[in-house]
Formats: structure tokens, C-alpha cells, sequence
């Protein structure tokens, strides 16, 4: 089942997609956002409801929000893909995850623009998979890991790669304003059957660009979660980036940085295409 | 002005500290404001100022249960690294560029609050800190600009787990510890709390000096960080920068004088206040 959240005539809303339309679920539910929905256990009764309605709002009418319209806490893996390990940075094996966190504010919803910044020309990219928690959990075992999780959505981790360098921290070049995306929707997690098949494929003006698959991971999903819990609570609506594969413009040589009139997508099947174009920051 | 955010009788509130109490806030201004941030965002400082202009407290200081000042802010942003002496001090140069972080709000407890020392780590540390908030939306604001957009100013314990720091290339995971450092008492408003470039930082530990130093001698001031983060996102009412921790943290003692359960630490910040908590077992 995919889970949208969406603005239609005027109201923020979140519902079922189904036969390229929405089922309302807001307007069925108590629940004023799918974060809430998804923290109240209403995931089944989504699909039941779902099952015998017909869409109320077709996919062309609405702008898209951000799956979880202010998730609580983003915590991204960098350097997670061993190919683009290598590329990036020669080193040994790495004994612990790169985790930082991100603002929400950081990236733009699907079908809107990404931001090229003002203060670097140094665009880049990074189609990932996003994990969606669905329960409270703080030191939760590896092997029950994917218990807590809601579904999986998709996150282009866009970055400023010089500022990246700036200071000891990677922080400013992974919050610009609107640097990156996250959507269109999500995937309850029964509609994957294998967190290692995935196949994520990015591309601009329809030039493919990264073309991984998920079993190049050096963390994977449960350990990940596994990991961050040990610090803090996870909660409802939180999301975790897992880490891209190698083909960020980067590491092209000179490097394919994005430009304004861009489009890029980012596709990981069952999950879908998370689309947006490129423009300068006003 | 002192704002303060608090639970008093069953409800969530805010107002102003006056002689021995708090003068409430909670929906007496024109704009009926609920919480503290919207007062920021509504530009409704001066009225609050007047409004409580020789008003006598609605509750005393022991009938408050203190939150953050600012429970809910969108965006908390940590400078690691700021003050000269310390970097020359461990044979460092001054940087060129800050070094900038992020916690999320769960990380902080309030004054009077509880610090839960961590169930994986015994190197539990505190850093007292100056803390910026934000009073107007900013976005490639100059530093001579910036304090324009200053609400005024609190006190941070970046509270921080030093070997979960090198847990990978970024400090996120030992400064995101669940309820591992503390905000407040309170924010005092630009007005009152004077020069944030002379300011002096105190920390003491079960009554022990611990940290002594002076906001004059931070490398990169307040103005300067409003002004650098602003060129990469926009700061929101409500939205914090804390700058820096002079030298005197546990891990620079030898032994290191880690936090324990049971430790009392008093954090005060000339023209600011105090902000007293304590250690708790995990």
C-alpha cells in the first residue's frame, strides 16, 4: 500500500494511492496527519478502508508534501555503499556508520524545485532509500529491528559538496534550504520482500547517473536502526537515509554538477520515481 | 525581560520572570499567543515588555515545573571548537571556517531537570554555552545585520558523550543523546542580557569551578554564525545557535572528570542567569 500526504483544494490531507487517484483516509480517520495515523496503529484499517472506496482526488490535482509532513528527527548514513566508498575516500572498513542529522526544511517535496544555492555552484546528488519508523523504540535489538518500521519512502540526499568541507562537520553542506527531496509517498513495509534487492537508479534530463543496488550497504537497514535507537528514542514519522551509491556528479570528471533547469529522478521499484527540477535560489 | 516557558497548574505556559514568580504571558497579548515562539514570530516582544511593566507574579518560581524556553524549536544548531585559548591551548590553529553540528530538542532537558547518564558510555561531559535565538526569519543576513535578528539569549549544556563522538566521522551520535544536556532558564531578551561578545561562562560541578571563560574570546561570534548559517538555510523565530565551550570539560582532566549519577552542575552566563540540573543513573 502507498501512503501519500498531499495538499487538495486549500487543506492539507493524507490518504491510500490507488488506481492513480487518492482514497481520503483524513477525512475517514480521526487522525489529523498519516504521522498520527501511522502512531496509532491505523495502517490495517487504512487498507481496509481503502479497499472498498474509490479514489477521491486524482494524482494531477494535488501538490505533494513530504511523506510525513514534520517528521521529529532525520538521521542520515553517509559513505554507506562500498563502490562509492572507495570512489569518494580510500580508507579501511569502517568500524561505525556516518550518522548526522538533517532539517526537514532541507529538502523540497516532489514535483517542486530543488534549490541550487547562491553561495556554491557545487550542487550534487544522492538517490537513497528512506526508511519510515512506525513505533516508540529506544535499544532495540538488530533482529527486531524492522518491526518498527512504517515503510520505506525515497530521499534524495542533495548536498552542497563545498561545503561539506567548510569546518569539521559536514552540517552545512547537507541542510541548505530545499538542497535535496523526499517523497513522492511511501510503501507499507509488507510491500517489500527483500530490503537487499532494491535497485536505486537516478537520473538527469534522463541521463542515468547512479544505478546501484542495495546489497552494497556496509550497514544495513536493521543494524542501522539498531544503532540510532541506542542514542535516542525513535519515534513515529522519523526517518532514516540509508546511504547512496556510487554516480553522484562528483565523481565525474569535471563533475556534472546540477543546473538550474534540471530534472531529476530518483526510482527505487516497488517504491516509485521521486521527481523535481533544478532552480537557482532566489 | 526574562521569558520563560513552564507547566503551571495542569497547563502549558509562558510569561516573564518578575520578583520571586513569573508574570503569565499565556494568551494576554493582542495576538493571543499560546506559546512563547509565536511572540517571536508575531514581532510581539515590545508588547509583551509593556504588559508586564511592573506587574506582580501569577505563580512563584517553586509552583513552575520549567520546559525549554522555546519547547518546540524547529532548528537547534551547536559550534563546537570557538574559543581561541582552548584551540591554542591543545596546539590547534584557529579555524578558518566554525565547526557546526545539530541536536534535536529531545537531547535537552530543562532547568531543574534530569540528565540521564548514558547506558552505554561512562564519558559523560557537560559544555556550558552562550545560546543565541532567533527573534525574525533570516536568510543571507550580513554579520553587521545579524543581531537585528537576535531575540535575545540563553544557556546551553551541549552535553556530550565524548567516545560515541568518534563513533564515525561525525560527533552527531554523541551529541544527540537522549536527554543528555540542558536549556535555559529562560531567554533574556537582547535589551537585558548585554554585549554577547562579553559575556563570562561559569561551570561548576557539586560547587567545584569547572569552566571559566568569556564570550570575548570566542573565534567566530554571535553575529558572525547568525550571518554564516543564514547563507545556508533561514533561521526561524525560535531557532537556536549555541557558541562554543571554553576549556575546563571533563575529558580535559587527567583523569577525565566524567558526569555521574548524582552530580549537581551549575551553568551561569553574565547578563543571562543560571541553569542548574542533575545527573541521574540511565
Amino acid at each position: 500500500m502507498k501512503l501519500i500526504s498531499y495538499r487538495h483544494a486549500g487543506r492539507e490531507a493524507y490518504g491510500v494511492v490507488k488506481d492513480g487517484g487518492i482514497v481520503d483516509m483524513s477525512a475517514r480517520l480521526d487522525h489529523a496527519t498519516l504521522k498520527q495515523a501511522i502512531a496509532g496503529l491505523s495502517i490495517s484499517e487504512m487498507e481496509r478502508l481503502a479497499a472498498s472506496a474509490d479514489a477521491d482526488v486524482s494524482l494531477d490535482d494535488i501538490d505533494y508534501m513530504f511523506p510525513i509532513t514534520s517528521p521529529e528527527k532525520i538521521f542520515c548514513i553517509g559513505r554507506n555503499y562500498r563502490a562509492y566508498h572507495e570512489v569518494i575516500e580510500e580508507g579501511g572498513p569502517m568500524q561505525w556508520p556516518s550518522i548526522f542529522p538533517r532539517f526537514a526544511s532541507s529538502f523540497a517535496p516532489h514535483g517542486e524545485a530543488i534549490h541550487r544555492p547562491q553561495a556554491s555552484e557545487q550542487l550534487d546528488y544522492e538517490g537513497e532509500i528512506g526508511v519510515i519508523i512506525g513505533k516508540s523504540g529506544r535499544h532495540i535489538p538488530e533482529e527486531r529491528a524492522l518491526d518498527y518500521v512504517a515503510g520505506y519512502t525515497i530521499i534524495n540526499e542533495g548536498t552542497v559538496r563545498d561545503w561539506l568541507k567548510k569546518g569539521a562537520q559536514n552540517c552545512p553542506g547537507k541542510n541548505f534550504h530545499r538542497s535535496g527531496s523526499i517523497g513522492p509517498w511511501m510503501v507499507t513495509r509488507d510491500e517489500i520482500d527483500d530490503l537487499d534487492k532494491l535497485r536505486i537508479v537516478t537520473t538527469v534530463d534522463g541521463e542515468t547517473r547512479q544505478d546501484g543496488g542495495s546489497d552494497m550497504m556496509i550497514f544495513k537497514i536493521p543494524h542501522v536502526i539498531s544503532h540510532i535507537s541506542t542514542i535516542t528514542w525513535l519515534e513515529p514519522g522519523d526517518m532514516i537515509a540509508t546511504g547512496s551509491p556510487g554516480g553522484s556528479a562528483i565523481e565525474s570528471d569535471p563533475p556534472k554538477w546540477l543546473t538550474a533547469g534540471q530534472s531529476i529522478s530518483v526510482n527505487i521499484e516497488p517504491i516509485g520515481t521521486l521527481s523535481n527540477t533544478i532552480a537557482d535560489e532566489k | 525581560m526574562k521569558l520563560a516557558s513552564f507547566w503551571v497548574a495542569g497547563h502549558e505556559g509562558f510569561g516573564a520572570v518578575v520578583d520571586g514568580g513569573v508574570a503569565e504571558l499565556t494568551g494576554r497579548l493582542s495576538g493571543r499567543q499560546q506559546i512563547l515562539r509565536d511572540v517571536l514570530a508575531d514581532d510581539a516582544l515590545a508588547e509583551a515588555a509593556q504588559v508586564v511593566d511592573g506587574a506582580e507574579p501569577d505563580h512563584a518560581l517553586d509552583e513552575i515545573e520549567w520546559r525549554l524556553p522555546i519547547p518546540d524549536p524547529e532548528k537547534i544548531y551547536c559550534v563546537g571548537q570557538n574559543y581561541a585559548e582552548h584551540i591554542r591551548e591543545m596546539g590547534m590553529e584557529l579555524p578558518d571556517s566554525p565547526s557546526i553540528f545539530s541536536r534535536y530538542p529531545r537531547t535537552f532537558v530543562p532547568h531543574l531537570g534530569q540528565m540521564i547518564m548514558p547506558s552505554d558510555s561512562v564519558q559523560f561531559d557537560y559544555e556550558g554555552e552562550m545560546t543565541v535565538v532567533i527573534g525574525r526569519e533570516a536568510r543571507h543576513v550580513s554579520e553587521s545585520d545579524a543581531l537585528d535578528y537576535v531575540a535575545g539569549y540563553t544557556i546551553c549544556n551541549d552535553g556530550s558523550v565524548r567516545d560515541w563522538q568518534r563513533r564515525g566521522p561525525q560527533v552527531a551520535p554523541g551529541k544527540n543523546w537522549e536527554a543528555s544536556g540542558m536549556l535555559g532558564p529562560w531567554i533574556a531578551t537582547a535589551d537585558e542580557a548585554g554585549d554577547p561578545a562579553n559575556m563570562t561562562v561559569v561551570t561548576r560541578v557539586n560547587g567545584e569551578d569547572r569552566q571559566h571563560g568569556n564570550t570575548n574570546d570566542l573565534v567566530f561570534s554571535a553575529a558572525y554564525l547568525v550571518s554564516y548559517i543564514s547563507t545556508f538555510i533561514t533561521l526561524m523565530p525560535g531557532d537556536m545557535i549555541t557558541t562554543g565551550s571554553p576549556h575546563g570539560v571533563a575529558a580535559g582532566f587527567d583523569p577525565p572528570k566524567w558526569l555521574k549519577p548524582g552530580d549537581r552542575i551549575e551553568f551561569e552566563i553574565g547578563g543571562i542567569g543560571t541553569l542548574s540540573g542533575e545527573v541521574v543513573a540511565g
